[in-house]
């Protein structure tokens, strides 16, 4: 096992280097000028020009990437173009934080209010309840997110002031008045996903309570309630733990349209703003960062899949 | 007994009633105001950058030795007085007003002030332009700078005046630590001090206490500044209806670019100030006057003929409240504008269109006009024209592109901009050679010649004049209309003053 680990975490290596050097090129490539979104859109050729050679942007292509690879292999990312020349690194992780919170708080809840009604809908299958949990994740999946969230905040913010309409408050201004701000986000977030994870669990929870082991316990005299939730659950969690996965992952590179309505500063809107403003370095950096989390995220899963099912070996 | 006592209670309400309105009118100080703007600035160094965005921010922090009146006339800041100016124009003697401060404790010096108009006149567009004219510029005593010409201009204290691409006093030793790229500290010299940025959550300056303000009361952007509130934030939000909701639902203060079809429902709403500025910019179609097919002048005329204006402006602004027709290159308020050519302007006559095309000898080419996605007037032109028999291959594209691809005249025919109000008619975009498009007949570059030496206003209004008509002869673009902008606040939120561009000195909460 610690070998399988080591080398799905040296892969990261290789994974880095070619996805590292695609965007280099490819950004570079594309039209758009830092130095021209820097000065705006009154400035005239010879102003950007002269930017351009400040910024040392108007360099060739090839030097800039030796230049560039020689500071990524210390570690150093560079610094942004637009946020005063602060690491790209620390630009990253502040972002980062927001995105971290709110993903976590959207899966929790995707996972908690997925599993349990996709469980409650298998083990009442064709009931009325199994009937409305499926029309309810149906317009889970179909509603579109931004709708959703402008929704709840015509509702909760503006008809009934009882939830901030938009902004972000991080942990240390408190724990309640933090997630205070994430609450619509997270609801906006989650429903989607809650959906899914409840249509996943009751799909393979339909299958597995028609098993013979299943049958066999009931037979044995076991509670409904411990096999559903012990014997039938765990066989479902192998699956519903690749989706949540998936999404964590997924969430994790930003929600974009959830943050700009709800005015959260993550991962997702600086990845946009950072390709509008053509912030190369901020720009290389979040790509990576992209894909570390999914090796990661990738990796996690699959250690949980041998946790869940000792039959699974690496 | 019983009517005494009747008296008693009425007096004494009364006087409540008349110490709770007074109260609720006397500016307060304290608390801490939360504006909106519509993205981070780029930066908060005016020296690196001509955005409005960022002089907007940076106004709160910095100074310049002059500023403009509610007027747009140029109205000393950090400088005590005008400027003495010898009989032969050539050299202007400043002296700066004693005791003023920057944020870090040291008191302003003419070094500094050369040392900032230095750096600004090599890193500044707007410095650059000012600086072709600039001999020599040297600190006289600690309180005195002397500023040599070596051909009079009429653009010198309009130039230190102006707010974007603006002449702010820094330090000296910043001024030397950053010598060419952009501030990473600022400090200033204005009514607040800069405390934090966090890259898209805000930025937070907080009343600067030492500040020293001029001795004549406030007047547009200058005269006496007071910080009542403790902070200002300014948040950065991209999307307009979060923008809305935030202040609808409280938990924003201010915010700008608010879409006017919102203004028929918020103008009556209670807990808001609906506030719809004055006409602050000018759309405008900027025709490639090097390469293509729009070289032609009968071609550009035929467009300014075709075109109805008003069913543009509406598409884009809604509410009438937020556009007007106007053919004069500046804004009506302005002391150079008039209406020389407005024959030719809105003219939406598509039959004469259709001739002028035919006389042009136009076969259908294409033709390439860009635009960038915020943008939606630009169909409503193409529809127009594309009755008179233009083809027209719109192409919409997000502004990093469009800003590269303009520099090129191979790759459009027209594109469209917006154009803010500038201090000074030179300082337009429409006006400036070097801008894509490039007017830079010969006839044009030698009235802008004379319009920036000429230092007499009425002899300088007679040049603008003939620029005017030049432009409506030669017809290098096409002035579509001015727009404002809807503003909303708070309802606890007064003393703002809604003039072209939004400050927050002055202003108080409840």
């Amino acid at each position: 096992m610690t070998n399988y680990l080591l080398k799905r975490i040296l892969a990261l290596i290789p994974i880095l280097l070619i996805v590292g050097i695609f965007v280099f090129f490819v950004i570079r490539v594309i039209p758009g000028d830092p130095a021209a979104m820097m000065l705006g859109p009154e400035a005239t050729a010879e102003d950007i020009e002269a930017l351009s050679k400040t910024m040392g942007l108007d360099r060739s292509i090839p030097i800039q990437f030796v230049e560039w690879s020689s500071k990524v292999v210390k570690g150093d990312f560079g610094t942004s173009l637009f946020f005063q020349g602060q690491p790209v690194t620390k630009v990253i992780y502040e972002h980062f934080k927001p995105t971290l919170t709110l993903t976590f708080l959207g899966i929790v809840l995707a996972t908690f209010f997925g599993i349990i009604s996709g469980v409650f809908a298998a083990v009442n299958h064709n009931s009325i309840w199994d009937r409305l949990i499926m029309v309810i994740t149906s317009a889970g999946l179909a509603i579109p997110g931004f709708w959703l969230g402008l929704m709840l905040v015509f509702f909760f913010s503006i008809k009934f002031s009882i939830l901030p309409p938009a902004g972000y408050k991080p942990l240390s201004a408190g724990f309640l008045e933090s997630y205070k701000y994430l609450v619509l986000p997270a609801v906006t977030l989650a429903f989607a996903q809650t959906s899914l994870i409840s249509r996943m669990t009751r799909s393979n929870m339909l299958e597995v309570l028609g098993t013979d082991y299943v049958r066999t316990a009931r037979a044995k005299g076991v509670s409904e309630f411990i096999v559903n939730y012990k014997h039938a659950l765990k066989n479902v969690l192998i699956s519903v733990i690749t989706i949540i996965g998936l999404a964590f992952a997924h969430l994790m590179g930003g929600a974009v349209i959830t943050e700009s309505i709800f005015n959260i500063p993550g991962v997702g809107r600086l990845l946009i703003r950072s390709v509008m403003t053509r912030d190369y370095p901020v720009i290389e950096g979040i790509v990576l960062y992209f894909a570390v989390i999914w090796v990661i995220l990738n990796l996690v899963v699959d250690v949980l899949y041998v946790i869940i099912d000792p039959r699974i070996k690496y | 007994m019983k009517n005494k006592l009747f008296l008693g209670l009425v007096l004494t309400l009364s006087i409540m009633m008349l110490v709770v309105n007074s109260y609720a009118a006397e500016p307060k100080m304290g608390g801490v105001l939360k504006v909106v703007v519509e993205t981070d600035p780029s930066t908060l160094d005016t020296h690196a950058s001509s955005t409005t965005l960022n002089a907007i921010i940076a106004y709160h922090i910095f100074e310049g030795l002059y500023t403009l009146d509610k007027n747009l006339k140029v109205i000393p800041m950090l400088a005590a007085d005008l400027p003495e100016i010898s009989d032969d124009k050539l050299v202007y003697t400043i002296k700066i007003r004693p005791g003023v401060k920057f944020q870090n404790g040291k008191e302003v010096t003419a070094e500094d002030v050369v040392a900032s108009l230095k750096r600004w006149g090599k890193m500044s567009g707007n410095g650059r332009n000012l600086f072709k004219y600039v001999a020599s510029i040297e600190a006289k005593d600690p309180l005195t700078l002397e500023l040599k010409l070596t051909e009079s201009t009429a653009i010198t204290l309009v130039s230190l005046a102006r707010h974007s691409g603006g002449a702010y006093i820094y330090p000296k030793d910043l001024c030397e630590k950053y010598p060419d790229k952009p501030l990473e500290e600022f400090i200033g010299t204005g009514p607040f001090k800069f405390v934090e940025w966090k890259p898209q959550q805000y930025i937070k300056v907080v009343r600067f206490d030492e500040y020293k303000p001029v001795d004549f009361p406030a007047n547009g952007f200058g005269g006496k500044k007071v910080a009542y509130v403790d902070e200002i934030q300014f948040i950065p939000v991209l999307d307009q209806s979060t923008r809305l909701n935030a202040v609808e639902g409280g938990e924003y203060d201010f915010s700008d670019f608010i879409a006017g079809d919102e203004y028929s429902r918020l103008k009556d709403n209670p807990s808001l100030q609906a506030l719809p500025s004055a006409l602050r910019a000018s759309f405008v179609f900027f025709f490639n006057k090097r390469a293509g097919i729009m070289k032609d002048v009968k071609m550009r005329e035929a467009v300014l003929t075709a075109l109805d204006m008003a069913p543009m402006l509406i598409v884009d602004k809604g509410d009438e409240k937020f556009w007007g027709i106007n053919p004069g290159l500046v804004l009506k308020e302005s002391i150079w504008w008039s209406d020389i050519g407005k024959e030719m302007y809105n003219q939406g006559d598509i039959e004469k269109a259709k001739m002028l095309l035919q006389e042009s000898g136009y076969k259908g080419e294409k033709i390439v006009w860009m635009v960038s996605a915020e943008s939606d007037m630009t169909l409503v032109a193409k529809k127009q024209l594309e009755k008179a028999g233009f083809n027209i291959d719109l192409q919409t594209m997000e502004f990093a592109t469009m800003s590269e691809r303009r520099n090129n005249p191979e790759l459009w025919d027209v594109f469209t901009t917006g154009m803010t109000w500038q201090a000074d008619p030179s300082m337009l975009t429409i006006l400036t050679p070097g801008y894509p498009g490039w007017w830079e007949s010969p006839k044009f570059i030698d009235l802008l010649d004379k319009f920036n030496t000429e230092l007499d206003f009425d002899k300088r209004y007679k040049v603008m004049e003939e620029i005017q008509e030049l432009f409506y002869t030669e017809i290098p673009a096409i002035k579509v209309g001015d727009y404002g902008n809807f503003r909303i606040a708070a309802k606890n939120v007064h003393g703002f003053q809604n003039l072209n561009e939004p400050f927050f000195w002055n202003v108080w909460k409840d």
